[in-house]
């Protein structure tokens, strides 16, 4: 096993690999800054160019880009309360508050440092933790996939933009924008209106392009001053704070990264999951819960670990079972074939050591990604300072273009002006975007998982399966705990 | 003027017609292909009126703190502070641009005029347009440096969308009136 990290350590240190790693994070960080597009696009793009060079240099130039996406898409989020990708979206929770009051550098450098941390950690637990991992995954069915989508919807009771009862009826409108489209299970087309290109959907990128990045335009127009009015709030923090901050909440990091790595390494549950999860886990075990969504780092360096440490973990099906984590990585698989490497239970073995070059890609390209987004980060920290006539053409200029891109279809231009105009009413009345997008992306896998494991398990199996069980109780616990902790506290302030 | 009670109710309403809708077309659908938006409808309307009773049933001041605020403490504080003015932030700012529904008209239409002028034209001259005009009409830069900014950053999105992405971009209604004149 040595020989083989030394080996995949040794194999990136060609001129090819070099340069195709540097050009991928950059192009990556390019992409992801992007909105509307994510890794997969930028993967998507490269897979041409991933044909007739050495095999690391290409598996560095490909992970690479969509490494430096992860960290590119939480840029806009905390910036501009624009999420780069769904999966950003619990960046906007703090990371924009933070930049309003002037802390734009700090939770820049803090999530690049977290994103480090987190895609450190993950690489390394990755390695080491390949033959145990392989049975837990194998334990884990359809039922238990649901409740980690319950999870994520839980986030909706711990934290909301505005009113509860307004943001579960967000999160329930959400869910019907989902469902919009030919059902997957039963292939009957709902709320489609007759409408062809309903058919296939409303696109998450799209209505999260408008519900955000146009909305927020809209506000900014309204408003008639510069996200960061420098005259009234100057930026107060430095490269040197988000350090310490990733550092001293190394706890949060190592949870968050164990969080990211185990939601990785299911198929199909995806980082959006572990990013709001990640927060909620934040919230729920934070001594100060109600710092959360008004500029507390922690709700910055949770999302950002998680969401690095997913890759590795996401890694692992695709080299162990040839089972794509996510969508980037059925991509990356894609690759492995056109280079003649077989994914399957031999990578372990008789590849091992192209195993380990993953790894140290992941290692080398979170820290390039790191080091360029500390460097950058005072810089990109005066966006925001931008002049509002300056910023509202250009955003929405890249945000509709963006839009289009997304699938090549000026129908959806007109959907993410629907959304924009949509999200700035729900702002306004403080129905919470947010959880909007939360019942959005995951009303899909709470369905399918439902329906599956209705077939598979009967009625009742949440109580004819243990894991099940466990976890539903635990989600259970923690959602009904912050609220008794609330009443706790109002209690002893009332004796005090 | 509508008061901000009347405000909010027209938009729970209008949210209650989205969940009676919802009702109305989910029971078209098969039993499986109901089983999860019709309850949660049901829900969502449940919560929705709700939401309707108490916030009438309570102050102004108080409007947009509801049952399950109260019952966690969440964020009255902040909600009660900011219903005071009713406007979003940066309210003295931009005081002297008329009052609100006028500037949210205007956002509105020029949204609705970047779109329109995308779907006429097609993106990359709807941007070319669209900047060009909005930096002249708000007469943030000089003819001369506006027209230099909008053709750099035209090319910019041209450069990245479509040589360096290369998406396919869409021409617009206008394209085969354009096609005459070739």
């Amino acid at each position: 096993m040595f020989d083989a990290i030394i080996t995949g350590l040794v194999a990136l240190f060609t001129p090819q690999a070099i340069l195709f790693m540097i050009i991928g994070v950059i192009y990556g960080l390019i992409i992801g800054i992007l909105p509307g597009l994510g890794g997969i696009v930028a993967m998507a793009l490269l897979l041409p160019f991933s044909y007739g060079f050495e095999t690391a240099a290409t598996i560095a130039l490909l992970l690479g880009a969509h490494i430096a996406c992860v960290w590119g898409d939480s840029v806009t989020s905390i910036l501009f309360n624009v999420p780069g990708a769904s999966k950003a979206l619990p960046l906007c929770f703090d990371g924009y508050p933070m930049t309003q009051q002037g802390q734009a550098t700090r939770a820049l450098s803090a999530s690049a440092t977290a994103a480090l941390l987190g895609g450190v950690f993950g690489a390394f637990f990755l390695a080491f933790t390949v033959p145990v991992v392989r049975p837990l995954m194998l334990a884990l069915g359809p039922s238990e996939y649901l409740m980690m989508a319950l999870w994520g919807v839980t986030i909706i009771a711990t934290f909301s933009e505005g009113s509860l009862l307004k943001g579960m009826a967000s999160a329930a409108l959400g869910v019907f924008v989902a469902f919009i489209g030919m059902d997957i299970v039963t292939a009957t087309p709902r709320f489609t209106f007759g409408i062809v290109f309903l058919l296939d959907g409303i696109s998450f990128p799209v209505a999260m392009i408008g519900m955000f990045a146009v909305a927020e335009m809209m506000k900014l127009y309204v408003k008639g001053t510069s996200i960061v009015d420098r005259s009234i709030i100057k930026e107060n923090s430095t490269v040197m704070e988000g350090i310490k901050d990733a550092f001293r909440h190394w706890g949060l990091v190592l949870r968050s990264s164990l969080l990211g790595l185990w939601i990785g390494v299911l198929p199909g549950v995806g980082a959006t999951v572990g990013g709001l999860s990640a927060y909620a886990q934040a919230v729920q075990t934070s001594k100060t819960p109600e710092r959360f969504g008004k500029g507390a780092v922690e709700g910055v360096i949770a999302p950002d670990a998680t969401m690095a440490a997913n890759e590795g973990g996401a890694l692992l099906p695709t080299l162990a079972f040839g089972i794509p984590g996510g969508e980037s990585m059925a991509l990356l698989l894609v690759a492995f074939i056109g280079l003649g490497v077989v994914p399957g239970p031999e990578m372990l073995t008789k590849n091992l050591s192209l195993v380990f070059s993953m790894v140290w890609i992941i290692v080398i390209a979170n820290a390039m990604t790191t080091l360029i987004g500390l460097c950058i980060s005072p810089t990109l920290a005066r966006l925001p300072t931008l002049h509002v006539n300056l910023m509202v053409p250009t955003v929405l200029a890249v945000c509709l273009v963006g839009a289009f891109a997304t699938r090549g279809r000026i129908e959806d231009v007109v959907i993410s002006v629907i959304f924009g105009v949509l999200g700035y009413i729900m702002d306004k009345y403080r129905y919470s975007r947010a959880n909007f997008v939360i019942g959005m992306v995951l009303a899909t896998m709470i369905e399918r998982n439902l329906h599956i494991s209705l077939s598979l398990y009967g009625k009742s199996f949440i109580f004819t399966r243990p894991v099940t069980l466990v976890m539903f109780i635990f989600i259970i616990v923690t959602t009904v705990w912050p609220f008794i902790r609330n009443w706790r506290r109002r209690r002893e302030q009332g004796k005090a | 003027m509508m008061s901000r009670r009347t405000q909010e109710n027209l938009i729970a309403v209008v949210v209650v017609i989205v969940f009676v809708s919802v009702i109305i077309t989910s029971l078209d659908f098969g039993p499986r292909a109901r089983m999860v938006p019709l309850p949660l409808a049901v829900f969502g309307l449940i919560l929705i009126v709700a939401q309707i009773i108490w916030q009438n049933l309570r102050s102004g001041a108080e409007l947009k703190v509801d049952i399950l605020e109260v019952l966690t403490k969440k964020t009255e504080e902040e909600n009660v502070s900011e219903m005071a003015g009713g406007a979003p932030p940066g309210k003295a700012a931009s005081a002297d641009r008329g009052p609100l529904w006028r500037r949210e008209a205007v956002a509105i239409g020029i949204v609705a005029l970047f779109l329109g002028l995308i779907l006429l034209l097609g993106p990359i001259p709807a941007v070319f347009l669209f900047t060009l005009g909005y930096l002249l009409f708000t007469r943030h830069y000089s003819w001369f440096k506006g027209f230099l900014f909008t053709v750099l950053f035209t090319t910019a999105l041209y450069l990245l969308f479509v040589t360096a992405l290369e998406i396919q971009l869409y021409h617009g209604i206008l394209e085969p009136l354009v096609n005459q004149f070739r």
